[in-house]
């Protein structure tokens, strides 16, 4: 009889196993849904009417991180010109290069920028436009000169609305209590976007200091009529261009037409 | 209602009734004045986002398609003096092409950019100033400094000039300007268009109408067809090269534009049969002097950006 209660534990130990694995692996299952959750739509097509796109973006953070969602461009090398005085008159004196330099750069924070994190650590992320273009500039500059000349290349992309930091755009609230954090924003690309694969990354800091959770992809791609048009342009510059003077001669041609036959002259 | 359209070369999204406005302003000034209009249109295209190299080559193919219009607009009035195009667009390729190199030697010496600069102030100064004052004169019915064909001005000894073309030989008449002159006045003129045109980086019908008007001394009905016909060609041109060698025509922009250009070079050039060839010339001379004195301020005030992308004006 007394050992009977021992044989019932031997029948009980899988189920007990059973327990501690279903629980472990719920345990372990709770920290993935850390990262991008969804990104609507994560393929973007330019058509002959697109003006730019809203982009949904839901993602899992840890309780109580603050979150950065950040959009890279695909690289490009840059030639541009620097305005300089010659004879008390401004006009571009040199030619300036820059190398690798991203084609968009736009964030989407849940604070303010500097709430985010401290200096040195926003460095570390390149989160700030100085820490992310260093290092681009081609020709030899002292220290200063190539400070003012990346802060004018980030002028110029801020103009082209390419470059961007929307601060407190990034919506958080619970999840899970205590647990996880559901992030939300909605991403609004600018229309001068070009196509290519850009990088979306999940940033979050917890007391000052930030990591990559998790990076996913949008696509952009040309289509239908731009497609075409772009193509033909890249690919076959001469055919494009004896094709466009044609259409412009018989255009106008045929509006003069139309003109002189209700003109009456 | 979003009335946006996607320009595929110059990547970026543009209203479409902005575009047709734009390009029926243009059109407008080009069947007025016979000017192509480049250089209020490129100017204004890159402040709406195009990116400058795309502006330019786009803008060319539009004149096409608007010089095309106001050409035969022109040409069914009786304004255009074929003969004398031919010999000003012999001339404007041959200086084309020696321009293109001179900007390649400037560029070299490092100082293209100054020289170009300079010579679109000091061209659009002197050609505005000086269209300005005579047509005012003239409007005020007081004789023209230099070619009017009034009895006065025939007691006067001739210029320099006015002896220098009735001595060169291969005089050739030109029915409709009613002019006859030593084809290689207008050979040697076309050439220097396009070497300033070269420069300056545009079509050159600015230059063009002035130097029909007071060196060639042709009617300014005839001047405005002549010159459009002119800049019909030299765009086809830059068009086609701009096309192969830089890829930088959006014909998405162009297409629309030249809509716009189209209808607006034949309201232009039916407004100009109604006004005086003073009343144009002055209209003319006042923008020319806009255009200088915006571009003057550009050099002399401190920029927004020190930096800007490669191309355009």
């Amino acid at each position: 009889m007394s050992r009977l209660p021992c044989k019932g534990l031997i029948y009980l130990l899988p189920i007990l196993v059973f327990i501690f694995v279903f629980s472990a692996f719920r345990a372990f299952s709770q920290t993935s849904p850390v990262g991008i959750d969804t990104i609507q739509p994560q393929k973007i097509y330019i058509d002959s009417f697109f003006s730019g796109q809203k982009v949904t973006v839901r993602a899992m953070v840890p309780f109580g991180d603050k979150v950065v969602l950040r959009l890279l461009g695909p690289r490009e090398n840059l030639a541009l010109m620097k305005k300089g005085r010659v004879g008390g008159l401004w006009m571009n004196v040199e030619q300036v290069h820059f190398q690798s330099v991203p084609k968009v750069y736009l964030l989407w924070t849940s604070e303010k920028l500097s709430a985010l994190g401290t200096r040195d650590s926003l460095k570390a992320m390149k989160l700030d436009y100085l820490s992310l273009l260093s290092g681009t500039l081609q020709n030899k500059k002292n220290r200063g000169e190539e400070s003012l000349l990346v802060s004018e290349l980030i002028k110029l992309k801020e103009a082209d609305k390419v470059y961007h930091i929307f601060e407190g755009a990034v919506q958080i609230k619970p999840w899970e209590r205590r647990v996880w954090d559901q992030a939300d924003a909605v991403l609004e690309l600018p229309s001068k976007i070009y196509p290519g694969i850009y990088t979306l990354e999940l940033i979050a800091f917890k007391e000052g200091k930030g990591r990559l959770v998790h990076a996913s992809t949008i696509e952009v791609k040309l289509a239908g009529f731009p497609a075409l048009v772009s193509n033909l342009a890249a690919r076959k510059g001469l055919l494009y261009g004896t094709l466009a003077v044609i259409i412009a001669t018989f255009s106008g041609l045929m509006i003069g037409i139309v003109f002189s036959s209700r003109g009456g002259h | 209602m979003d009335l946006f359209v996607y320009l595929p070369v110059a990547a970026n999204s543009m209203n479409i009734l902005l575009l047709l406005g734009l390009g029926g302003l243009v059109g407008l000034l080009s069947g007025l004045f016979g000017v192509g209009g480049g250089f209020l249109l490129t100017p204004l295209l890159i402040m709406f986002g195009i990116p400058p190299t795309v502006a330019a080559a786009s803008d060319s193919n539009q004149i096409v398609a608007a010089s095309a219009s106001g050409t035969y607009a022109h040409y069914r009035l009786g304004n255009v003096d074929f003969k004398m195009g031919a010999v000003l667009l012999v001339g404007g390729l041959l200086g084309g092409s020696l321009g293109v190199y001179l900007v390649k030697i400037l560029r070299s010496m490092g100082n293209a950019d100054f020289v170009i600069k300079i010579t679109y102030v000091v061209m659009l100064g002197v050609i505005g100033g000086y269209m300005f004052v005579e047509s005012l004169q003239s409007l005020k019915k007081t004789p023209a400094p230099c070619c009017e064909d009034s009895p006065g001005s025939s007691l006067k000894t001739p210029s320099l000039y006015a002896r220098l073309i009735t001595w060169l030989p291969f005089n050739i008449h030109f029915d409709k300007s009613g002019i006859r002159i030593s084809f290689i006045v207008p050979l040697l003129l076309g050439c220097l268009i396009g070497i300033l045109a070269a420069i300056m980086g545009v079509g050159g019908g600015f230059i063009m109408v002035p130097i029909m008007v007071y060196l060639l001394r042709m009617p300014m009905h005839v001047v405005v067809g002549t010159s459009l016909f002119q800049i019909f060609f030299t765009c086809i041109n830059v068009t086609i090269m701009q096309a192969h060698i830089n890829h930088t025509v959006d014909f998405v922009l162009a297409l629309i534009l030249l809509l716009g250009s189209s209808f607006g070079a034949q309201i232009g050039a039916r407004i100009s049969k109604r006004l005086k060839g003073d009343q144009i010339k002055i209209l003319l001379a006042v923008i020319v002097l806009v255009v200088m004195i915006q571009m003057l301020l550009g050099l002399v005030m401190n920029p927004e950006l020190l930096l800007s992308y490669k191309g355009g004006h």
